[in-house]
C-alpha cells in the first residue's frame, strides 16, 4: 500500500462531512428551480475538531419538457 | 239612504256576532272528527295502497331496468380518445386536453353513434417546497 493510499484511507476514515442548510424547490415556467444555501463542515472525528467549512450557494434550474399522457382505453 | 245603510250594518254586525262563533264551533268539531277518526283511516288506506303499488310494480320496474341496462351495454361501447398534456408553469402545472372526446360506438359494427368533445384545461397550483438539512452527516468508508 502506497503512502498516498494510507493517507487517503486515514483521511476518509477519520473525517465526516456535516451538511446544514435549506433548499427551496419551486415550479417555474418550463421546469424546476432549486435555490438555497448549504453549509458543509469537514470534521475530524478522532480529534473532535472541525477542519474545513464550505459555504455552497445553490441556484439551479431543471428544465422539464411537456409531458404527454395518452388517455387509457376503456375495455 | 244613510238610515238604511246603518240598519243593514247593525243587522250584519249582530248576525255576525251570533253566527261566527257557531260556525267556528262547527268547523272545529268537523276538523276534530276528521283528524281523529277519518285521518288515520285515510292514512292507513294510503299506506296500504302505496305498499301494494310498490309491491306489484317494483318487480316489473326492476326487470325492465335490468333488461334495459343489459341491452344498452351489449349494444354500445364507450371509448375515450385523446391526450393530456402536462406543462410546468410558474407556481403550478397546467393540464390541457388535446382531442379528448367520448365516443359511443355500436358493439357490432363499431360505428360511432354519438361523440362528445370534452374540453380539459386544469391548473394545479403547487406551492414552494422547502428542504432543510440539519446536521446531515456523510461518513466515508474505504473500500479494501
Amino acid at each position: 500500500m502506497s503512502v498516498v493510499d494510507e493517507l487517503v484511507e486515514n483521511l476518509v476514515e477519520r473525517n465526516a462531512i456535516k451538511l446544514n442548510g435549506t433548499l427551496t424547490v419551486s415550479l417555474v415556467e418550463g421546469g424546476l428551480a432549486v435555490k438555497g444555501r448549504l453549509l458543509s463542515t469537514l470534521r475530524d472525528q478522532k480529534k473532535g475538531k472541525d477542519l474545513l467549512n464550505v459555504d455552497i450557494p445553490v441556484d439551479a434550474q431543471v428544465r422539464v419538457s411537456e409531458v404527454v399522457i395518452p388517455l387509457p382505453q376503456i375495455r | 239612504m244613510s238610515d238604511v245603510k246603518a240598519f243593514i250594518d247593525t243587522v250584519g254586525t249582530d248576525v255576525t256576532s251570533v253566527a261566527v262563533p257557531r260556525i267556528d264551533t262547527l268547523a272545529a268539531a268537523i276538523s276534530d272528527t276528521a283528524l281523529n277518526q277519518y285521518g288515520p283511516r285515510v292514512s292507513a288506506f294510503a299506506n296500504e295502497l302505496a305498499k301494494d303499488v310498490i309491491k306489484d310494480l317494483s318487480v316489473n320496474v326492476r326487470d325492465f331496468m335490468t333488461a334495459l341496462i343489459q341491452e344498452l351495454c351489449q349494444r354500445y361501447r364507450p371509448e375515450i380518445l385523446g391526450e393530456l398534456h402536462a406543462r410546468i408553469v410558474q407556481g403550478g402545472v397546467d393540464l390541457t386536453g388535446q382531442g379528448v372526446k367520448l365516443d359511443l360506438k355500436r358493439q357490432d359494427t363499431g360505428a360511432v353513434v354519438a361523440s362528445l368533445d370534452i374540453p380539459i384545461a386544469i391548473r394545479i397550483n403547487v406551492s414552494d417546497l422547502a428542504v432543510t438539512l440539519r446536521d446531515t452527516t456523510i461518513k466515508l468508508d474505504v473500500v479494501r
